[in-house]
């Protein structure tokens, strides 16, 4: 069964290094969205350390979701995922494997960018470490998430907005959560329990997340 | 009364006719519905 | 044994009945004359009893007489919501095309509700807190709540095959109903100015029963106002559904090709 998700894993990864140029747009997209918010806004430091963490955590959703928009997309027009439905295995299995590689080939880049950001924004050195925490909790719940919506969106000819309809108010607690924790690392506060509730809503969204989105494909594969 | 002017008469006014708004759409469906039915079964029977 | 058997084929008979869309259809033409009429004479009551009757309130005046709009309003958009995620587990499990219909038609009556609790919690923010707006907890829920009904009714509107439209629309009310709790949770967290919840005044002796009668009966009186519109939204779609089947040119035969 792990091998299995491990095939699906490298096959995904595989696919992502041949067109590594569309893993690049969502990193691109973080930076320009961030990179907005200082232009409209001026660039006096105390407001932008002010709103780095909410800025920073809607980027990401954001960039998120445009790249889980097309998840599933080029596997349903190729007949691939009907392949992966059909086969013997998990199919919850197989598809956190599929997000497993996602994970790494976008959200691991997000990750590794939020700093830099955070910078850019001139936020606090003492919020650096805690924005890594929560990001590392959150974009593997964010990317469940959508991705259950994306699968309900396969194929449909509107699918991104209609996606961002679906899943941005399904993820909001996610993103209360993040910014909460972060806004009280930046004000000296204790941030643990905030931490701890994002940790306790990943695992219940790995657990149940993979359950729905195995049903999510076979419905909009039927 | 100015809270009754203000406040309370939109607030009711605006209930009622989204509700009256609800039940004379499902009136519409329902009479569009039947007729077509309606030609659904007459063309049959013509035929 | 044997007594396992005939409970399990009385059980099958009636969930098979329950489903049978004939029955649902002759069943909701049948209610739906009572359900109207003692919603229209509890709503009546309600709006005469809270506009006029009601003594105004020692605090906030006559502000509070928003009360009968707002309260059950707010109260449906949950519980419809909560009506909708029951159907959609009937219809997974069980593949029961009645509680899909239900499910479809439930959603923008809740929408509805929705829209006019957010609607006169507005009007009431401005006499009582100054402003129209305010994003404390519930108001913020509520507000969710109506982007969930969207992005539900969004979804089943952008499907055009049923039997997908069906299926999706109502994982996405699962997931909504087990986010539903997080949403109120992780808002009340984040929200720093929340009054009480409203229901709990009335547990406090003080309320007047001029003021809560009334209150009782708008309740009562949206409720059936949902079931009744339920009534006459099930017969559309059961009918839009099954125009081809043989009880339906039946039912026309038996009225006459002439009737309307």
């Amino acid at each position: 069964m792990l091998k299995a998700m491990q095939c699906v894993i490298e096959r995904d990864l595989r696919l992502y290094f041949q067109h590594w140029g569309e893993c690049l747009i969502p990193v691109l997209f973080l930076i320009l969205v961030v990179s907005l918010f200082p232009m409209a806004l001026g660039s006096e430091p105390k407001l932008l350390a002010r709103i780095a963490p909410a800025v920073i955590w809607i980027a990401v959703v954001l960039s998120l979701l445009m790249s889980l928009e097309s998840v599933f997309r080029q596997d349903y027009q190729e007949g691939s995922l009907a392949q992966i439905v059909l086969s013997p295995y998990p199919l919850s299995i197989l598809l956190l494997g599929k997000l497993i590689a996602h994970w790494i080939m976008v959200g691991l880049p997000l990750l590794v960018l939020a700093p830099f950001l955070n910078i850019l924004l001139q936020g606090s050195s003492e919020g650096l470490g805690v924005l890594g925490l929560t990001l590392i909790f959150g974009i593997p719940t964010l990317s469940l998430i959508g991705s259950i919506g994306a699968a309900l969106t396969i194929g449909l000819p509107n699918g991104g907005s209609l996606l961002a309809v679906l899943v941005l108010p399904i993820m909001m607690p996610i993103v209360i959560f993040g910014t909460c924790a972060l806004t009280a690392a930046t004000e000296g506060v204790a941030f643990y329990s905030e931490l701890y509730v994002l940790a306790a809503l990943f695992i219940l969204t790995l657990v149940l997340g993979p359950v729905a989105l195995s049903n999510a494909v076979r419905a909009s594969l039927a | 009364m100015s809270h009754y002017a203000a406040y309370i008469w939109p607030c009711y006014i605006f209930a009622f006719c989204l509700l009256g708004a609800q039940v004379i759409l499902a009136f519409i469906q329902w009479k569009i519905t039947c007729k077509k039915a309606l030609k659904l079964y007459k063309d049959k029977r013509a035929l | 044994m044997q007594l396992e058997q005939v409970w399990r084929n009385g059980m099958n008979r009636f969930l098979h009945r329950l489903g049978s869309l004939q029955v649902a259809y002759q069943m909701a033409g049948l209610c739906l004359p009572w359900f109207s009429t003692l919603c229209v004479l509890m709503m009546v009551y309600g709006v005469v009893g809270g506009l006029f009757l009601a003594p105004p309130d020692v605090e906030q005046g006559d502000a509070f007489r928003m009360i009968y709009i707002h309260v059950p309003s707010a109260f449906l958009s949950l519980m419809i919501y909560g009506v909708i995620f029951v159907n959609s587990v009937v219809y997974l499990v069980w593949h029961i095309k009645l509680a899909d219909i239900t499910a479809k038609c439930s959603a923008s009556v809740g929408a509805t509700y929705t829209i006019i609790a957010l609607f006169s919690g507005a009007l009431w923010g401005k006499p009582m807190w100054g402003t129209w707006w305010i994003w404390d907890a519930r108001l913020t829920s509520e507000l969710i709540l109506l982007f969930l009904y969207m992005g539900y009714m969004g979804l089943r509107n952008a499907i055009r095959e049923p039997k997908r439209a069906a299926k999706a629309s109502a994982i996405l009310a699962v997931i909504g109903m087990v986010d539903i709790p997080i949403i109120h949770f992780s808002v009340e967290w984040w929200a720093t100015l929340h009054q009480g919840a409203t229901l709990a005044k009335f547990s406090k002796p003080s309320i007047a029963s001029e003021m809560l009668y009334p209150l009782l009966a708008m309740l009562g009186a949206f409720i059936l106002f949902y079931v009744a519109l339920l009534c006459v939204r099930v017969r559309v779609e059961i009918l839009k559904r099954e125009r081809k089947t043989q009880w339906v040119q039946a039912g026309f035969a038996a009225q006459g090709s002439g009737a309307a």
